[in-house]
């Protein structure tokens, strides 16, 4: 298995996405609050399936048979060993050992997109557009979240920034955690089907971790070995091994 | 002296060089520079004034009426999330919901009147927007032209205003028929003798819920509610898990989900019903207890069913028998089950289809358990004012309407353009309140915008199809454009320049209705708790709690006494005819966001990202139909 110098010392915390297939009605609320949070512009007019920027995707996984469709919402996998820190040249992506998330750092990406060709979940984008917004919808904008020009790589960060606004609070209020409360991505926020939990899984007694250690918990092509902190979750045997061992292929 | 240079000493001084030039700064310089000139500037994104706040409002967008708990800078709003725990949407939100604060400044807002002029659509003032629509009012009036309002959502204050609008120029006030879910219910408590009855639909008692076709795991009640409860009860015994079965003739996106999906031919619903009737009674399944105390007609109706053996229906609807059979045994073995109809949007099934279904879940028993008896939420008495009686799209006779008003919360996937369009006559006005040019506001020749969402306050009445009743003042996060003033103002000023008398507001207010009836609770979204509605000291501490985007919620309803018919007088020979009939043209599959036809206003532009930059929502052309089975 491939092994690599991050998953020597494995973090503090250990934010973990865990998402559950039995739930997802593919209904898109978790990729719209992405893009409302995280100021991702609406789609150009050139824009295809292929050169949107979208950071939360959603896939529908081909039923066995019959059976019921799968809608499988993809983000950056936040892997342990991602493949895509040591590709870049310019030191864009960083692996946080405190928290295990793997941020992207617009201001130094040269738009090389070695990045996306090492990922294997095709969780990137690359924004193509200068970003536009209709006049007055600028208003509406997150604050937290400054605005991408073009040619830079993207992708999910976990909405590290309420990361970081929970940490401000906690700070103020001089206690050394954060409130596990005050730090929910806006994906997780929003699934109206509550398909979507976060946590810190290094939190043995949370509920994060349980869902982790849940024998209908799978990761995404789990045999490349890059650790992903994306965990999938479904009561279907044959769903859990076919998107295990094959993931799904974008486009 | 010669100079001899072998091939050595050139491969020893280039890669002395290259040794150099590595071990130099300058590489190394250069790669720093290089990343320095290439890094992108980031772009402040703007902020605007005010402190960071969380306000609480509901969502208008459509019937489902969830809680918005609003992130606020100042009086902006640059965040949605749902209200965990919230009586109305239980702590559900959809796409459409979380770009609420988007609309304001959507590319089609109109903050102008319009006029369409020569085919041409031009900005007037709003004076002579009022002029123009107070003279069609005379009009109306004077040349005994039908004046017809369609409201979006009855029941507000406006909608009294509207009724008084139509009672005084003797023109029609109109109501989008009810829909979906909504549409089995009405259906069904038509057919209860022991007085007006309304039922709603309470998911979490059910183990089958069975669709002809509305979306119940997309698009239909509460967003995501009956998808969450049937992921919960999975991993739950087997005799506690709910199933759901979705019968229709495409493969929709609840289709693709469902546990089951059983294709018929499109227009054979009936028969399918009937089919599933026919094996409950054979098979002695129905629930006997109910129909001796709850029904009448068993007998008529026995008849009718048993024509309908499973052969038959195979042959008509394109579902083999056994799983006619099958999924009757399972419905019977597995009670509490529900039986809904219609499409929302794209196809209601016919009238015979929905007597089929509501006799379907008479049989299983269902009314009174998984479809649970509710009230509603207490309103303003009328007074002695005039106001016209809501009467029903097909009420309107074609090419007989001269002046057509449309609110701004009627959505174009509930009342159709083109029935619209046949009732007017051929020299009609059209005048639209919508905010938006899109929509029925793009058909209008004379648009007067009103507040966008969240601009106004608005009354919400909760979904038809919850358990319970539910009320809501969603107060406005934003504050409309200067030059724009509410509906009610317009009407009454366009009236009294027509010469036209209102009646005086309503004497009473919603608020002290729902004080008066000293029933239920108000939910209280900032602390997440509940207060009787009877501990509300007064009218202003309600509106108080109103203005903080309190919801009320109605107490359980006691099931009153009476009986369901399960035919009524000549509907079997209706129905036989309906449902032997030959199967119908293919319906089309609404190819659309989720509620995105319930809703008046158009998508954010930004969630044109999902039909556009995924494949979650395919076109109509693409959806798999059953036709050539059947």
């Amino acid at each position: 298995m491939h092994t690599s110098k991050h998953t020597s010392s494995l973090p503090a915390h250990r934010y973990t996405l865990v998402v559950d297939l039995d739930r997802c009605t593919g209904c898109g609320a978790c990729g719209t609050a992405c893009a409302v949070e995280n100021n991702i512009p609406p789609a150009a007019e050139k824009a295809t399936e292929r050169t949107g920027t979208v950071w939360m995707r959603v896939h529908e996984a081909a039923a066995a048979g019959d059976g019921p469709a799968t809608f499988v919402p993809i983000p950056c996998q936040q892997c342990d060993n991602p493949p895509c820190v040591d590709v870049c040249p310019q030191r864009a992506i960083e692996y946080d050992p405190r928290t295990g998330i793997v941020a992207q750092i617009p201001v130094r990406c040269l738009g090389c997109r070695y990045c996306m060709v090492a990922c294997p979940y095709h969780t990137r984008s690359f924004n193509w557009w200068t970003p536009e917004w209709p006049e007055g919808m600028k208003a509406t904008l997150n604050p937290d979240v400054s605005i991408r020009t073009r040619g830079v790589v993207e992708k999910c960060n976990f909405c590290v920034q309420r990361l970081q606004a929970a940490r401000a609070k906690a700070s103020a209020a001089g206690q050394a955690e954060i409130d596990p409360a005050d730090y929910v991505p806006a994906c997780v926020e929003a699934c109206p089907s509550r398909a979507l939990s976060f946590g810190d899984a290094a939190d043995e007694k949370g509920e994060v971790a349980r869902l982790a250690e849940d024998p209908e918990s799978f990761r995404l092509l789990a045999g490349l070995g890059t650790g992903p902190k994306v965990l999938y979750r479904s009561s279907d045997p044959a769903a859990r091994e076919r998107l295990s061992r094959t993931g799904v292929t974008r486009g | 002296m010669k100079l001899e240079l072998s091939r050595r000493d050139l491969f020893l001084a280039g890669g002395g060089a290259v040794a150099g030039i590595a071990l130099s700064p300058v590489p190394w310089k250069l790669l720093d520079d290089l990343s320095i000139w290439t890094q992108q500037p980031p772009t402040p994104t703007p902020r605007p004034a005010g402190p960071l706040a969380f306000r609480f409002t509901s969502c208008a967008l459509c019937p489902a009426s969830c809680g918005l708990k609003a992130r606020c800078f100042g009086a902006q709003p640059v965040g949605f999330a749902a209200v965990p725990g919230h009586p109305a949407s239980d702590g559900g939100l959809c796409p459409l919901g979380l770009t609420a604060h988007h609309l304001a400044k959507h590319p089609l807002r109109a903050t102008h009147p319009e006029r369409v002029s020569g085919g041409k659509r031009e900005r007037i003032d709003r004076a002579d927007a009022v002029a123009a629509l107070s003279a069609a009012l005379a009009a109306c009036g004077r040349e005994k032209r039908t004046f017809a309002v369609v409201d979006g959502r009855p029941g507000r204050t406006l909608s009294r205003t509207y009724r008084a609008l139509a009672a005084a120029t003797g023109g029609l006030y109109v109501t989008p028929p009810a829909a979906g879910a909504a549409l089995s219910l009405e259906t069904l408590a038509k057919r209860f003798d022991g007085g007006a009855l309304a039922l709603g639909v309470d998911f979490s008692k059910a183990r089958r819920v069975v669709s002809f076709g509305t979306p119940v795991l997309t698009d239909a009640g509460t967003p995501g509610l009956l998808a969450r409860l049937r992921a919960e009860s999975r991993r739950r015994p087997a005799a506690e898990r709910i199933e759901v079965i979705q019968v229709e003739a495409t493969r929709g996106r609840s289709a693709a989900l469902a546990d089951r999906y059983i294709p018929i031919a499109p227009g054979t619903e009936a028969a399918f019903a009937l089919g599933l009737a026919h094996v409950l009674l054979d098979e002695k399944l129905a629930d006997a207890a109910f129909l001796d105390a709850r029904t009448t007609g068993l007998a008529d109706f026995a008849a009718l069913a048993a024509r309908f053996a499973p052969a038959l229906v195979e042959q008509k609807t394109g579902a083999q028998a056994g799983v006619v059979t099958a999924l009757a045994r399972d419905l019977a073995t597995n009670r509490p089950a529900l039986v809904l109809g219609g499409d929302p949007a794209a196809a209601p099934l016919s009238g015979e289809a929905e007597a089929a279904i509501a006799a379907l879940n008479l049989l299983l028993g269902a009314p009174f358990a998984a479809l649970p008896v509710r009230g509603d939420a207490p309103r303003a008495t009328d007074g002695d004012a005039k106001l016209a009686a809501a009467t029903s799209l097909d009420a309107l006779p074609d090419g007989s309407v001269g002046l057509l008003l449309l609110d701004a919360t009627v959505a174009e996937g509930l009342v159709p353009w083109a029935r619209l369009e046949r009732a007017l006559a051929s020299d009609a006005l059209v005048v639209s309140l919508s905010p938006f040019r899109a929509g029925l506001g793009e058909k209008a020749t004379l648009l007067i915008p009103g507040p966008a969402p969240l601009e106004e306050s608005i009354e919400l009445d909760g979904p038809v199809d919850a358990p319970f009743a539910t009320f809501a003042f969603a107060p406005a996060l934003l504050s409309p454009p200067k030059n724009l003033v509410p509906g009610e103002e317009i009407l009454r000023e366009a009236t009294a320049a027509a010469g036209l008398s209102l009646p005086a507001p309503a004497p009473g207010s919603r608020a002290d209705a729902l004080l008066a009836a000293r029933r239920g609770r108000l939910f209280d979204p900032a602390a997440a708790t509940f207060v009787a509605t009877g501990d509300v000291a007064d009218t202003n501490a309600l509106g108080e709690l109103f203005a903080r985007g309190a919801c009320w919620v109605d107490d359980a309803t006691p099931e009153p006494k009476g009986r369901f018919a399960l035919l009524r007088d000549g509907e079997a020979a209706r129905l036989l005819e309906a449902a032997l009939g030959a199967p119908s043209s293919v319906p089309a599959l609404p190819a659309s966001l989720p509620r995105e036809a319930l809703s008046a206003a158009p998508p954010s532009l930004l969630l044109t990202k999902l039909t556009r930059e995924t494949a979650l929502f395919t076109p109509p052309a693409a959806a798999a139909t059953t036709a050539a089975r059947a």
